[in-house]
């Protein structure tokens, strides 16, 4: 925790500050020599200080709604420095658009928890974009610990229309529109423009004295100022007084309205695979003790690990249940929810499920391309899971086993992946309803393209199937 | 947006109504014009109902007190 007097400084210097930290100017995260620093800015001291000495600090970390760091004795990485951290580190970061309905409403909460403390004890959020949430396993932890402010007598939120942007507009369209209207966080880095949220979302919510307000009315308010704003933009910046009450009112008011938005993960194509894809129950139980044991006997014995397709998380479990942790990625908005709502059930877990189109994953977005890091530069895995996945991407996207298995090594240095042949009834379906233009897709092709990067060290056909096992090692 | 027009006017209203004062903005994002007169009028509103809530949990805080400090 924090030390009174900062330490004096050693050691090196030097350190780009990180490509998303840019914004506020109270401080900014930077790496040097692999460690993650968070330099906090002479500017900031005032809040800095009364976040440590009104207790906020300690009580948000006690009750692990903040991450927790230390003060450290590093050079800062520029002029101007007030303190350096060291925060405690996060395994995987990981992005808004890619977490389930219940991962971002959690979100949501912690927010206005974090915010409803911060009021108690003086302070404000002063920003509340959904990226000051990450998921440390299943659990959202509050990240940037220089988003509160003093809290000035009168001054209203800040962030408000921020918070409903980031989260409000993109829960009510999942809610009540479509889940995967989820997706329009990936285009709208900063939150849903409230009056496309308006107009997507159908009239009857306007009787939701919650969304009316937030949503509809925020979003004609937020036009109709952009629109004045502009003819008079010399005046100084005025807005309404509001209380203490009222910003409690406003954190109680947007609790109740995002508790109000239910969504039931069934309907999509994976939901409910597990009770209608029940292919041979012995060949399912020979295939989760084979997984199991190969994945026992690796040395060194894999502490990362990344589950792709992995549905609702089945072999994710059986992999966490030796204490590696597990991103269990998958493209379906529901089985992505029911992962997570089984695995946040369960105490201590170590499982992170993620949202990714695995055929749409590979460039980052923001400024400049690389302020958000694309997913497979964020997860460092010892190991990749690839049960029943090759064959989507290879008939069902048409993407050639060559440059699945180019990625995959890309991915991780061990694979354990099954290859399901031709004339699977899971292949069969794919095939259904379009012309058979993979005359080469055959186990022999799958082993020549994937040779060309790993060596096979096991092969096993899974009892009562035709479909194969494989662990491989990078080349 | 089929009630720009009309919504104005009742924020305008509604804003005259219940925001007393109005205070200089200090914020490193762009809080939005348009997010605070809406801010102004829902802080009223559940600001409001916080009041009388509190106030009711001491009114009932010092009806309860007895049995409390009996015990």
């Amino acid at each position: 925790m924090c030390a009174d007097a900062p330490p004096a400084a050693v050691g090196a210097t030097g350190g780009e500050p990180h490509a998303a930290s840019f914004r506020d100017p109270s401080g900014f995260v930077f790496l040097r020599d692999g460690s993650l620093y968070r330099q906090v800015q002479l500017a900031y001291r005032e809040h800095y200080d009364l976040l440590v000495s009104s207790g906020l600090f300690r009580s948000l970390v006690g009750d692990g709604l903040l991450v927790g760091h230390e003060e450290s004795a590093a050079q800062p990485a520029s002029p101007g420095a007030y303190k350096v951290l060291q925060p405690s580190p996060i395994d995987v970061i990981s992005y808004p658009f890619e977490w389930s309905f219940g991962q971002l409403k959690d979100a949501a909460f912690l927010t206005l928890r974090v915010q409803r403390r911060a009021l108690g004890h003086g302070m404000v959020l002063k920003d509340a974009s959904a990226y000051n949430v990450q998921y440390q396993r299943c659990r959202p932890i509050f990240i940037d610990t220089l988003s509160f402010e003093r809290h000035v007598d009168g001054q209203p939120w800040a962030a408000y229309g921020q918070f409903c942007q980031h989260f409000l507009a993109p829960l009510a369209l999942m809610a009540r529109v479509d889940i995967r209207l989820g997706g329009l966080l990936s285009t709208h880095l900063d939150g849903v423009p409230l009056d496309l949220a308006s107009r997507l979302l159908p009239r009857r919510t306007w009787l939701r004295p919650g969304l009316a307000m937030h949503i509809h009315a925020h979003g004609a308010a937020q036009r109709r100022y952009e629109a004045s704003s502009k003819s008079n933009g010399t005046q100084p910046k005025r807005a309404p007084s509001v209380s203490r009450h009222g910003l409690i009112g406003i954190v109680d008011s947007l609790e109740h309205t995002i508790r109000a938005l239910e969504w039931r993960p069934a309907g999509t194509e994976w939901a409910d695979y597990e009770a209608t894809h029940r292919y041979a129950e012995a060949s399912q139980e020979d295939k989760r003790r084979l997984v199991k044991s190969w994945f026992d006997a690796l040395v060194p014995v894999p502490e990362r690990v990344v589950d792709l397709g992995a549905n609702a998380g089945a072999y994710s479990r059986l992999i966490a249940e030796g204490g590696a942790t597990v991103v269990s990625v998958d493209g379906d908005p529901a089985a992505v929810e029911l992962n997570y709502r089984r695995a946040s059930a369960e105490t201590a877990t170590t499982i992170l499920p993620l949202l990714a189109d695995l055929t749409n994953s590979g460039s980052g977005v923001g400024w400049d391309g690389d302020e958000r890091a694309p997913l497979f530069e964020r997860v460092s895995a010892d190991l990749t899971l690839c049960l029943a996945l090759v064959h989507h991407l290879a008939i069902g996207h048409n993407v050639p086993f060559d440059r699945i298995a180019r990625w995959l090594a890309r991915v991780a240095p061990r694979l354990i992946i099954e290859f399901i042949p031709k004339h699977d009834e899971q292949v069969q379906r794919l095939l259904a309803s379009r012309v058979d233009v993979f005359p080469d897709y055959g186990a022999e092709a799958f082993q020549h393209a994937f040779g060309r990067y790993f060596a096979t060290e096991r092969r096993q056909k899974i009892a009562g199937s035709e479909r194969t096992l494989y662990q491989m090692r990078r080349l | 947006m089929f009630m720009t027009r009309p919504l104005g006017w009742t924020f305008a209203l509604l804003l005259a109504l219940v925001a007393g004062s109005e205070v200089p903005l200090q914020a490193y994002i762009d809080p939005g014009t348009g997010s605070m007169v809406v801010q102004g009028i829902v802080a009223a509103i559940a600001g409001a109902a916080v009041m009388i809530r509190l106030s009711w949990a001491r009114i009932r805080s010092l009806f309860s007190r007895g049995p409390d400090t009996a015990r």
